[in-house]
């Protein structure tokens, strides 16, 4: 029982970083209608340059996280101008093969230049996971919680701008009818760049929490998260925002639960498994009845 | 110059691709008047007005709206410096609620929009009521009404509807028709396009035939009423 509540809190913060990944995207299918399948390359370019700025200055951590913060910006808006043509002229392969184009570029890149290719670590002071938590017999990382309260706010706030806010409200009109949204005098261009900054906000986020439960990062953790992410949006309903919360949270649990009572590595299998019988049971998704 | 034309078409010219929908038309409305497009489906009513808008691009003449060239500006200056649409087929946001719907009119009100928002529910009260229900649940004429009251949310002073009658039951016609009469006398200018010639004319002040993408006729609607052109082609020849 205490270790089924320890892999329950390492599954829900799994499932939590997984779900940020998802609104990420699923705001960038609202603001211009794109899969955009190199969201988690950012996140993972985003770790390598705060990995960069830690072995190139004294290891100055609020320094790491301004950094990565600013980076996942800059990163995430830089590719509004590739996707806005496609965007306009509802280029849905044409934009998913551009995505993927950037994925590789990315991936390439980090295997290239950051750390010889090999994981680059960072240090215990940023993970916090050398700090246990016991309660009775439970023990967990301190990293876990921090992480799934950093989600639930940063999932919080999301909804709050995307649901309440004037802007938020203008993103959706335009994911709705954008002719009319248009006509509404709801400005694309801005609009759109406003979108991309703050899923470029929440890519920066999700790399620090990553830094913080997994340590290191990797060539190859850009492809993982992606394909996780996009099967998670196919899911909960493509642009489905609070479906693709709960289907993450809910497989994050799934996956660590695997991880923990079942022989040998048959996470991802079960993963797969479970999304393959959703798909082909309810093809718009568990939550979806948009697209 | 006269300053009492809100909005002057002068010589404009649209094409989709190599198709001329709108050639070389004049046109002016005046500060608080009903002016109405009448004309056959295809002659051009739609395309004019959304080229006024800018959501498609004159190729040749300009739209002069507050002495203020606007042929070139983007549709979110064009709706910000004051002029709003009723799109066709009332261009509602289904899936979003009527007060998020009012909301998104008044996108480009500098100031609160609280007033005029309570403004709006004292036209149409029903829409307080329905403000938290989604847009698409209403009926036709409760979403004219709201696409309406939307394109009024940011206090304009041109308002253009574009076939405000369409899909609209008799009734709802006349009602629609007399709450632009009153928003008329309360100083709003308004620019409308309408298959329903002889409703169209019954209260607009002036009109313009367009047929084939040229004006044909204009002036006061009720000499365009009785003019026998207009009744044989348009009025269903009585």
């Amino acid at each position: 029982m205490e270790s089924f509540v320890a892999q329950l809190i390492v599954g829900l913060a799994t499932g939590g970083i997984y779900a940020l990944l998802v609104l990420g995207m699923n705001l960038l299918v609202l603001v211009r209608n794109i899969v955009h399948h190199s969201y988690s390359h950012i996140v993972v370019l985003t770790m390598a340059m705060g990995w960069l700025t830690l072995t190139h200055t004294n290891g100055s951590i609020p320094l790491a996280v301004i950094v990565m913060l600013i980076s996942a910006i800059i990163f995430t808006i830089a590719t509004e101008p590739l996707f806005r043509p496609l965007s306009v002229r509802g280029a849905d392969l044409e934009t998913v093969t551009l995505a993927m184009g950037i994925g590789i570029i990315i991936t390439e890149f980090i295997s290239k230049y950051i750390n010889g290719g090999a994981n680059f670590a960072f240090p215990d002071a940023m993970t916090g996971r050398q700090n246990t938590i016991s309660i009775g017999l439970i023990s967990f990382s301190m990293a876990n919680i921090v992480v799934l309260v950093g989600c639930a706010a940063a999932a919080a706030i999301l909804m709050w701008f995307l649901f309440k806010s004037k802007e938020g409200r203008a993103i959706r009109a335009m994911a709705q009818n954008l002719r009319v949204a248009k006509m509404l005098g709801i400005p694309f261009g801005r609009t759109g760049v406003l979108g991309f900054g703050i899923a470029g906000l929440l890519a920066g986020f999700i790399a620090i929490l990553c830094v913080m439960t997994l340590g290191a990062g990797s060539p190859s953790l850009g492809d993982t998260f992606a394909v996780k992410a996009i099967i998670l949006m196919l899911f909960a309903g493509m642009g489905n925002m609070k479906g693709g919360l709960f289907s993450a949270l809910f497989m994050g649990v799934v996956e660590a639960m695997a991880l923990a009572y079942l022989p040998g590595r048959w996470t991802e299998a079960v993963f797969y498994g479970v999304i393959m019988l959703v798909i082909i049971w309810k093809p718009n998704g568990l939550f979806g009845n948009k697209h | 110059m006269e300053q009492t034309n809100v909005l002057k078409v002068e010589n404009l010219s649209v094409y989709y691709g190599p198709i001329c929908a709108v050639r070389k038309i004049d046109l002016e409305v005046n500060q608080g008047e009903i002016v109405a497009l009448i004309g056959s489906n295809g002659a051009g009513k739609s395309t004019l007005i959304n080229a006024i808008l800018g959501i498609q691009r004159a190729r040749g003449g300009t739209i002069t709206f507050l002495g203020q060239n606007i042929t070139r500006l983007k549709t979110e200056r064009i709706v910000a410096s004051g002029i709003s649409v009723v799109p066709e087929g009332r261009g509602m946001l289904a899936d979003m609620t009527v007060l998020e719907n009012l909301q998104l009119g008044a996108y480009h009100h500098k100031g609160d929009y609280g007033p005029m928002l309570e403004k709006v529910f004292s036209y149409f009260p029903i829409l307080s009521d329905r403000k938290t229900q989604k847009a698409g649940t209403l009926s036709g004429g409760e979403q004219q009404m709201l696409a309406i009251s939307r394109a009024l949310m940011g206090e304009p002073r041109l308002v253009l509807l574009d076939e405000p009658s369409l899909a609209l039951s008799p009734a709802y016609v006349d009602k629609i028709f007399q709450f632009l009469v009153e928003m008329k006398k309360q100083g709003l200018t308004i620019l409308l396009s309408e298959q329903n010639a002889r409703k169209a004319l019954q209260y607009a002040d002036r009109g313009y035939v367009l047929d084939l993408g040229v004006t044909v006729m204009n002036g006061p609607a009720q000499e365009l009423a009785v003019n026998p052109e207009v009744k044989r082609a348009y009025l269903g020849g009585e």
